[in-house]
C-alpha cells in the first residue's frame, strides 16, 4: 500500500470520527466549543492535504514541494482568499438580516479581508522596487 | 509556449516517469508541460533539456506576440 493511501485512510478515519462526534454532540443538545471546531478543521485539513499531494517515493501525483505543486498552492491560495472574503460578506448580510443591525466585528473583518491582499502585494512589491538613482 | 519534449523523449525511448525522475518532478508535471498546460521555469527547462541531451532552443518554440 502506498504512503499516500495510508495517510488518506488514517486522516480520513480521524476526520470521520471527529465529524461524527460533533454531529452526535449537536444532536444530543451538548455544547460545541472551540476545541471541537478546531479539531474538525485540523483533521479535515490533514485529510485534504493527504488526498491532494503525492510522494516522491511512490511517484503517485503532483508533490507539494515541486514546481507545479507550488504553482497550484499559489493559485489556490488566491482563490481561497477571495472565497473567504465572499463568505465573510455573506455572514455580514445574514447577521444584518437576523439582528437588523450589522455586527461591528464582522464589518471590521470584512474591511480587513478586503485590504489584506493589496497591502501584502504592496509590501512584496517594495522588495523589487528599482533604485531611483 | 510550444515544445517538442514528447517527440524527443519518445525518440530516446524514455518514459514520462523516467524523465520526471531525472528532473526531480512528478510525472504529472511532465505530462502538463508536454500538453502545453504548464510552462516550466528556467531551471526546470534546463533540467529537461539536459535530460534529453538537447539545447533549450531545440526544445521550446516561443512566438512573441505582436505588440500592435
Amino acid at each position: 500500500m502506498k504512503i499516500k493511501h495510508w495517510k488518506t485512510a488514517i486522516t480520513g478515519v480521524a476526520a470521520f470520527i471527529v465529524l461524527t462526534t460533533v454531529i452526535y454532540r449537536t444532536a444530543t443538545g451538548k455544547d460545541i466549543g472551540f476545541n471541537d471546531i478546531a479539531s474538525l478543521g485540523a483533521v479535515t485539513l490533514l485529510f485534504l492535504s493527504a488526498l491532494t499531494w503525492g510522494t516522491k517515493e511512490d511517484q503517485d501525483g503532483v508533490r507539494e514541494d515541486e514546481e507545479l505543486g507550488r504553482r497550484i498552492t499559489e493559485q489556490s491560495s488566491k482563490v481561497g482568499y477571495f472565497l473567504l472574503t465572499l463568505f465573510i460578506l455573506v455572514a455580514v448580510g445574514i447577521d444584518q438580516w437576523a439582528h437588523e443591525e450589522p455586527s461591528l466585528l464582522l464589518l471590521s473583518l470584512l474591511g480587513l479581508s478586503m485590504v489584506t491582499l493589496p497591502f501584502i502585494e504592496w509590501v512584496h512589491m517594495r522588495k523589487y522596487r528599482a533604485a531611483e538613482d | 509556449m510550444q515544445n517538442r519534449i514528447k517527440l524527443l523523449r519518445e525518440e530516446l525511448g524514455i518514459s514520462q516517469g523516467k524523465l520526471a525522475e531525472l528532473c526531480d518532478v512528478s510525472r504529472q508535471t511532465i505530462n502538463a508541460i508536454e500538453n502545453d498546460k504548464y510552462d516550466p521555469s528556467l531551471p526546470l527547462a534546463f533540467a529537461i533539456s539536459q535530460a534529453l541531451e538537447v539545447t533549450i532552443e531545440q526544445l521550446f518554440l516561443y512566438e512573441r506576440k505582436n505588440p500592435n
